[in-house]
């Protein structure tokens, strides 16, 4: 029962300072969430999957990227703040490493499944 | 929140024990050889860093135990810096669930280092800094140690993707009265939390006499915590190392609560599964090489969780016992159960 309780005191943010921890010895504890984000990244002309392209998030804490694969398909998983995820909304980058198509910077909702268009150069 | 109220909590807390704040002593080297350190570290440890793979083994049960994340990993030392894999070690438990951070003398923290940890998913990290120049530079036993920190703290102050950072300050009676003026230049610096340590008479610091502070001056750090915090230009408090009677709440966020073996453990250099790193090694209730970790994770620690061998020496009478439960772990020594050292006894005169 207490264990109910602590995990619902844990995820509120008013209580939660309870239950961060802080040796006398250690860091302050990075309280975050994780998010995964997937998705298909196509040739806005010919609809063809694009591979080689990275998928990074502006909003996140860490340098977490990912690489769409020759079906064009990706998946991203970052950790990003309490505040960035009950907003429900990230800004994800897509960057072509081989510069053959214009790097698009765009804002998603953290419930959809991407179909991303990139231009060519 | 009341006492009481608290002291409940802490009760449940300890029935649960469940692990969320690991420490990994990764190395027992250090590029410093600071005055008081409690850890006893040297620059070149006969004791060899332990291979990344035998600690991600024996943590591997934690995964199947924990949701992803509510384990988080603090890498400490030695000096984790020393480490040329530090940031593979950090993505790694990145992959496997487990948000990490570290705590640095600063030295050899540069941009490139920087770079490397943030892209390796580091969340947090403590940079220690002793007091201005000389006095830094002094303590640390090494000219340029002071502006190695500060330039490691401009790279974590400006750096927006860090969840969360802070500034650790051992308070002795030769930087205590120098506060004021690193408060200014810490929020200059745009730092935001910083914490305050006493030095605690362990590790090198054991036989230096000269590092502690007496009543008078625990009172008069207390008091410059309380007027910072009332300020309000950076979160200052006083670290959880010890129960302070009416400054407790007024100091801190929240009560004085030791969680050491409780919500804390750790995995030293050499193997042993302990709490906090600073506390007495013959506490150690296992060695990864020849125990699993969550069977004396679940199984052992009983001499952290029930603190009743604690009440003897001064504490045996003292009618705070009931909120403190005999002080800070790492107060204590394995061969006696009486306390090195009771800030609320100081405080009170």
């Amino acid at each position: 029962m207490y264990k109910w309780v602590r995990g619902i005191l844990t995820a509120s943010a008013f209580t939660s300072v309870m239950f961060i921890m802080q040796a006398c010895y250690g860091t302050p504890e990075g309280r975050m969430n994780e998010v995964t984000m997937s998705g298909t990244i196509i040739d806005k002309a010919t609809s063809q999957p694009l591979s080689g392209i990275s998928v990074t998030c502006g909003s996140s804490y860490s340098g977490d990227y990912s690489f769409s694969d020759e079906n064009g398909q990706f998946t991203l998983t970052f950790l990003i703040s309490r505040e960035y995820y009950e907003r429900g909304y990230f800004d994800l980058e897509f960057a072509d490493t081989l510069d053959r198509y214009q790097t698009l910077d765009t804002v998603v909702e953290s419930s959809s499944k991407l179909e991303i268009s990139l231009v060519a150069k | 929140m009341p006492q009481a109220f608290h002291n409940y909590f802490r009760r449940k807390e300890t029935q649960l024990h469940e692990l969320n704040y690991l420490f990994w002593e990764c190395t027992q080297r250090c590029n410093l050889n600071c005055r008081h350190c409690g850890s006893d570290c040297t620059v070149s440890s006969a004791l060899k860093d332990m291979p990344f793979d035998d600690f991600l083994k024996a943590i591997s049960p934690l995964e199947k135990r924990y949701s992803r994340n509510s384990v988080f990993i603090v890498i400490t030392g030695g000096e984790p810096l020393v480490r040329s894999d530090l940031a593979d070690c950090g993505r790694e438990l990145r992959r496997h669930g487990f948000p990490w951070s570290i705590v640095t003398n600063g030295y050899a923290y540069d941009s490139a280092m920087h770079r490397k940890l943030m892209s390796a998913g580091m969340c947090s990290i403590t940079v220690s800094l002793d007091g201005l120049r000389e006095t830094h530079d002094a303590f640390r036993k090494r000219v340029g140690s002071f502006d190695h920190a500060m330039n490691a703290i401009d790279l974590i102050a400006n750096e927006k993707h860090l969840p969360t950072y802070d500034i650790v300050t051992c308070v002795s009676p030769m930087n205590l009265g120098q506060l004021d003026e690193m408060k200014q230049m810490l929020v200059e610096h745009k730092v935001k939390a910083w914490r305050f340590f006493t030095i605690a008479p362990i590790g090198r610091a054991a036989t230096d006499d000269g590092l502690r502070l007496d009543g008078t001056q625990l009172k008069q750090l207390m008091d410059f915590i309380v007027a910072t915090r009332k300020e309000g230009k950076i979160d200052a408090k006083f670290s959880c190392e010890a129960y302070l009677g009416n400054y407790d709440r007024k100091v801190r966020d929240w009560h004085y609560f030791c969680r050491a073996g409780i919500n804390i453990g750790s995995v030293l250099a050499d193997g042993s599964i302990s709490a906090c790193p600073n506390i007495d090694r013959r506490f150690a209730q296992g060695n990864i090489y020849t125990d699993d970790f969550l069977d004396v994770w679940d199984n052992k620690f009983e001499v952290f969780r029930n603190r009743d061998w604690m009440k003897c020496g001064i504490c045996a009478n003292c009618r705070e016992f009931r909120n403190c439960l005999g002080g800070a772990m790492h107060l204590h020594t394995a061969d006696c159960g009486e306390i090195m050292e009771c800030h609320w006894g100081k405080l009170k005169g």
